[in-house]
């Protein structure tokens, strides 16, 4: 006897069912890394925007909106109205009902193609496409720059071969194991943010990395120039040689009065290679 | 009387004039013929250079027309003179505090006999700073 798919979901998300959970994994021995990429395929069980292709489901989707509306409480008149529409519009081949808790509502999926509709195949009406939450993924990914797109594509191929040997509970397991995927893809976006911060601050030192600045310059704290941006130099930084004056600077004080000056041949030889710079 | 002193023209020709003399000591009077401070050194120098022959020579240089020396010997003042002996630069210590030059005007032919005197008998002796036989320190001006 196969329990109702709320209670399903609700005691997998416990943790109390694991029969199925054994088999998923199982069939993941061989790649564990891509497990989680197929965990996010259907999103939050009672999550309402599923429908919307731009939504991904974040961890506030699982917290907030729970398990959603269970099956047993829908209108009587809801019930009827897609009785009435099935015996008029028999499901084909493949495809099977699925309850959707966040909306309260059936649609129905190709268990082969993977294709969804909120009617029944054959209804003049009906529109069939893709998943909205796949399609939320990708411009997902386009936004945040995901690298494993690829690989996700690899996965979702998997999923449409596992979800051939599942019976009605395929959905079920899928919206079971997308909160680790969330929490994955939540933090993405900090991730990415990364690099911009970083800018930021090398943007704008503070006064705490500018003193560490001036301490490797060898500069004083207290020198108003550890926290200034201009370049520090001499007095004479900046002057051409030939404008220094010809004093004696290799000492000072009463040293350099002691010292006597050099003989003018010394002098003359010691300007001469000036005069040839200057000419050339 | 500085047109009865030889002058020296270039830089070459101070370089040649110091090391041509082994035995005596150069004098070398940087300024200008026509300042007041330098006519009056002139004087002096004239009036004691036949004196002084036997251990001393004296030269003019025109700081305008040679300036290869004004950086490097700091020649900012109207008259200057310096000593040297064997191609070296003699000190003399007068008391004004800077040893390595005369840059004032000296009017007495006397006292300048006795620096020079002063500056051949240590320079022969290989010394490089020589103390004057004056004080010219301001102690006794005010």
């Amino acid at each position: 006897m196969p329990l109702p798919p709320a209670l399903l979901a609700r005691l997998q998300k416990r943790g109390i069912v694991k029969q199925e959970e054994e088999v998923i994994a199982e069939n993941y021995e061989k790649e564990p890394e891509k497990k989680s990429f197929e965990e996010n395929s259907a999103g939050a069980p009672g999550c309402p925007n599923k429908w919307n292709q731009y939504h991904v489901c974040l961890e506030f989707c699982y917290d907030h909106w729970g398990d959603g509306t269970p099956e047993y409480r829908l209108p009587e008149r809801y019930v009827q109205n897609k009785n009435r529409m099935l015996a008029k519009f028999p499901l084909p081949e493949n495809w099977v009902e699925v309850y959707d808790e966040g909306l309260a509502k059936y649609y129905f999926w190709n268990k082969t193609t993977d294709e969804v509709c909120w009617y029944s195949p054959r209804h003049p009406r009906a529109i069939i496409s893709d998943p909205a939450p796949r399609i939320a993924r990708e411009h997902a990914t386009v936004l945040f720059g995901d690298s494993h797109a690829s690989e996700e594509d690899n996965a979702a191929r998997r999923r449409n071969f596992h979800n051939k040997k599942t019976s009605r509970g395929g959905n079920d397991d899928k919206q079971s194991r997308g909160n680790n995927a969330e929490k994955r893809k939540r933090r993405d976006p900090m991730t990415s943010q990364g690099p911009d911060s970083d800018e930021d601050e090398l943007q704008e030192m503070t006064n705490k990395d500018r003193l560490k600045r001036a301490k490797r310059k060898g500069i004083d704290p207290m020198d108003p120039a550890a926290y200034g941006d201009a370049p520090v130099g001499k007095w004479s930084d900046g002057l051409r040689v030939d404008q220094v004056t010809g004093a004696d600077v290799t000492a000072g004080g009463p040293l350099f009065q002691q010292r006597p000056y050099p003989a003018p041949g010394a002098i003359l030889r010691k300007q001469k290679p000036q005069d040839e710079e200057d000419d050339q | 009387m500085s047109y009865m002193l030889p002058h020296l023209e270039n830089g070459w020709q101070v370089d040649q004039a110091i090391l041509a003399e082994e035995d005596r000591v150069v004098v070398v009077r940087f300024g200008h013929d026509w300042d007041p401070t330098c006519m009056q050194m002139d004087e002096t120098l004239f009036k004691i250079a036949p004196k002084v022959k036997n251990f001393a020579v004296v030269y003019l240089v025109d700081i305008t027309k040679v300036p290869d020396f004004n950086k490097m010997y700091e020649l900012y003042d109207p008259c200057t003179a310096m000593f040297f002996f064997r191609n070296k630069h003699i000190m003399v210590d007068l008391g004004t505090g800077n040893n390595n030059k005369i840059n004032w005007a000296v009017t007495d032919g006397q006292e300048l006999i006795d620096i020079i005197e002063t500056v051949y008998r240590g320079a022969r002796k290989g010394r490089g700073l020589v103390i004057s036989p004056k004080d010219y320190s301001t102690k006794y001006k005010y």
